[in-house]
């Protein structure tokens, strides 16, 4: 069958993809959106209602082992990669949005100071990062951070009691010297009425396992659905690309071969590709295409963040009215500001402490209490009541040891090789964590509350990879002999391929990637779409 | 060649800029089970009695809230092992034959016709070890008890009555602390 002809192919659908697809069909080009996933119907596909007893028959029937349908029912976890090393993960959504539906909203833009180490300005992605907000609808508050600057922020989502008592603690060591803030979570949830058409938050707590009423941004009900009122938009679903198609000297794209859901080979001839696959998944795919790779880079520099948890446990608040703390689910606050000014001198770089409370049954972590019997009740249930836990992420520091290559043992039902992915902790990031369980202790201590749990001595195996935060493997630089692509996220070697996804990321501060993967890919949009014009893709 | 036109009606339908936000939706209810009634369909009756038992025991009814047995949690506790491979199935059969044992090696009885405090010293000692369990009626405890854990506290009875928790629900405002102590 002969390929369809489009202006660009965009492949995936996710933060990056969605947003690629909506600025380029905005600006008039003929775009064909590819995602491996369906379509998913909020509040049918994935919701948190009804009883745990009634669905489970019907749902452990279904081969699930959550009681309630979520956004995991159609996320991959093991069995599409291969890991090596340190417990890699990596998770596969595979649904129209993809991880830009599960997530927990968290929008946090990158500062001067982090910018310090790309070779582009914080100046310079500011005005997308306020386009980003006011599309995709950010609530917060405006805290005068020097190094996470303010944005277009909605009314703001307050703590809950021991997340305010954390923050007597941390108030307390600022007054003794110490940097650091305490502020509430930015996420991409509008607060404020009538928000691009979505429903306003109604504060159901459902937020990562999938919001109902599709109020959280998701790529799926804003970008996208905003790109295909252009008419410039066709959407490939479930269809999944096998590879880019090059032209004979292998320096230009001429579109994609793809699967369709009858499993049948078909392609898409296009000007110019969009890569925005995730950072794992376009590193395969610029490999297995054997696309020129001049500077080796592709694959290398992958980073992600790590962690581990401490949980507080404060004995004042036993009475409180915890019976419906849920809001935009659990992490309401932030530790921040640690080692911005000045550098820690065991550990180069940074960490950040998302803070969760509250007595949500569904919360599986916070059942960890030893015995049984009328005591293990009160106990289980003074801790739910009483209990802040937080969660530490810091950025994993590049090495040799962490990249992602081809396994050319295990190929995929359409015939390309799964990726390997490989992870080494080192010295860098036992020092950091080392010092994050030191700060959380001693601001548990200095909010006079106790400890309940910690990891204790740290060593590698007690430190957690997020295996949805993974950036670097096509890193930018204006270098083609040690960038994969440009400042603007086209490859060096072949300047019709961009890539969409945070895989360009240059350098990973402690914060979460996805407002500046929304960004970048907003920037990159522009910048082709003007090539388009002016002729330069050919 | 997909039909835009068609795509718009799957996946435009209804998704942005309608001029009016959606409203929270409603589920049906869905059919409670009958507990009562159930006969359980992995364990056989005189175990599925005993699984009761040992979970009404580490959850038991308290001046706090009703327990384990009135929660109904067996017949949660009997479906996810219906529904297991074949080594967790396997893990559930051996825990209650290592819990038999200890029953006739201890008090020369099933577990079903010792008396309640002979039961609950069996349950004393599966749970002796919880942190580092090396028998089998210890590693069995911690089965046992996170199966029936989750079961409890996503009962009505465990969610409402235990926990006091009237979450999962929307609310128009989050208020958040509220407590002025709380913020010194």
């Amino acid at each position: 069958m002969p390929g369809q002809m489009f202006d660009v192919c965009v492949v995936g659908s996710g933060p990056g993809g969605g947003i690629a697809t909506y600025v380029l069909a905005s600006a008039g080009m003929k775009v064909a959106l590819v995602e491996s996933g369906r379509r998913l119907r909020p509040g049918i596909d994935y919701h948190g209602h009804g009883s745990a007893c009634a669905q489970l028959d019907q749902r452990l029937k279904a081969g699930h082992r959550n009681p309630f349908p979520s956004l995991g029912d159609f996320s991959q976890y093991s069995g599409h990669f291969t890991p090596v090393g340190d417990r890699p993960g990596h998770g596969m959504p595979r649904a129209l949005g993809g991880r830009s539906l599960c997530w927990a909203g968290h929008s946090l833009g990158f500062g001067p100071g982090d910018f310090r180490r790309w070779p582009i300005a914080y100046e310079e992605v500011a005005p997308y990062y306020s386009r980003a907000e006011r599309l995709i609808g950010v609530y917060g508050s405006k805290d005068g951070l020097w190094n996470m600057p303010d944005g277009e922020f909605q009314k703001t989502v307050p703590m809950r009691c021991p997340e305010m008592l954390l923050k007597r603690g941390i108030r307390s060591l600022k007054a003794k010297g110490r940097a650091m803030d305490f502020v509430t979570q930015r996420k991409a949830i509008p607060t404020d009425p009538n928000w691009k058409g979505r429903a306003t938050c109604h504060y159901c707590g459902h937020c990562m396992g999938g919001c109902e009423i599709d109020s959280k941004y998701t790529s799926a009900n804003t970008p996208i659905p905003l790109a295909l009122r252009t008419g410039k938009l066709t959407l490939f679903t479930e269809s999944t690309m096998t590879r880019v198609l090059m032209d004979k000297d292998g320096q230009r794209a001429r579109g994609i071969e793809y699967v369709d859901s009858a499993g049948k080979t078909q392609s898409i001839e296009s000007k110019a590709v969009v890569l925005a696959r995730s950072t794992i998944e376009t590193a395969r795919h610029l490999l297995i295409n054997g696309i020129r790779n001049s500077s080796g880079q592709v694959g290398k520099n992958l980073t992600s963040h790590f962690g581990t948890d401490v949980v507080a446990m404060f004995p004042e608040l036993r009475n409180r009215d915890a019976s419906n703390d849920d809001g935009t689910d659990y992490f309401h606050s932030l530790l921040t500001g640690l080692h911005w000014d000045k550098p820690h001198r065991d550990f180069d770089m940074t960490y950040q402490v998302q803070c969760g409370a509250g007595l949500n049954p569904r919360r599986l972590g916070i059942r960890k209490v030893a015995g049984y019997g009328s005591a293990f009740k009160r106990e289980l249930r003074d801790l739910n009541v009483c209990h802040a836990t937080m969660n530490m992420q810091g950025s994993l520091a590049s090495s040799p040891d962490t990249y992602v290559d081809l396994d050319t043992e295990r190929k995929d039902r359409n015939g390309p090789p799964f990726p390997r992915v490989h992870l080494k902790y080192g010295a860098n990031d036992i020092a950091m964590a080392k010092d994050m369980v030191q700060t959380c202790l001693e601001v548990i201590e200095a909010a006079r509350g106790k400890v309940h749990s910690q990891p204790g001595e740290i060593t590698a195996d007690k430190l957690g990879i997020d295996s949805n935060h993974w950036v670097g493997t096509t890193r930018m630089g204006t270098d083609p002999r040690n960038s994969v692509v440009n400042t603007f996220g086209q490859l060096h070697d072949a300047r019709n391929i961009f890539v969409g996804d945070s895989s360009v990321f240059a350098a990973y501060p402690e914060k979460n990637p996805t407002l500046t993967n929304i960004a970048l890919s907003w920037r990159m949009s522009e910048h082709l779409a003007q090539q388009a014009r002016k002729g330069e893709l050919g | 060649m997909i039909d835009r036109r068609d795509l718009f009606k799957i996946v435009g339908a209804g998704l942005v800029a309608t001029g009016q936000a959606a409203t929270p939706h409603e589920h049906a209810a869905q059919a409670a089970i009958d507990i009562a009634n159930y006969h359980p369909r992995f364990f056989s009756e005189s175990e599925y009695r005993a699984i009761d038992r040992l979970a009404d025991i580490i959850l038991p009814s308290d001046e706090q809230s009703p327990g384990a047995h009135a929660a109904g949690v067996r017949y949660y506790i009997d479906t996810v092992p219906h529904y297991s491979e074949p080594a967790t199935q396997e893990r559930w059969k051996s825990g209650l034959t290592a819990v038999e044992a200890s029953a006739h090696a201890e008090f020369n009885a099933g577990f079903g016709e010792c008396t309640s405090v002979q039961q609950e010293r069996i349950v004393n000692a599966m749970a002796r070890n919880e942190a580092a369990p090396s028998t089998e009626p210890e590693r069995f405890f911690s089965l046992l008890k996170d199966l029936a854990l989750e079961a409890y506290v996503l009962s009505e009875t465990g969610m409402k009555r235990y926990l006091g928790y009237r979450g999962n629900t929307a609310v128009s405002e989050f208020r958040g602390c509220t407590h002025p102590e709380h913020r010194t």
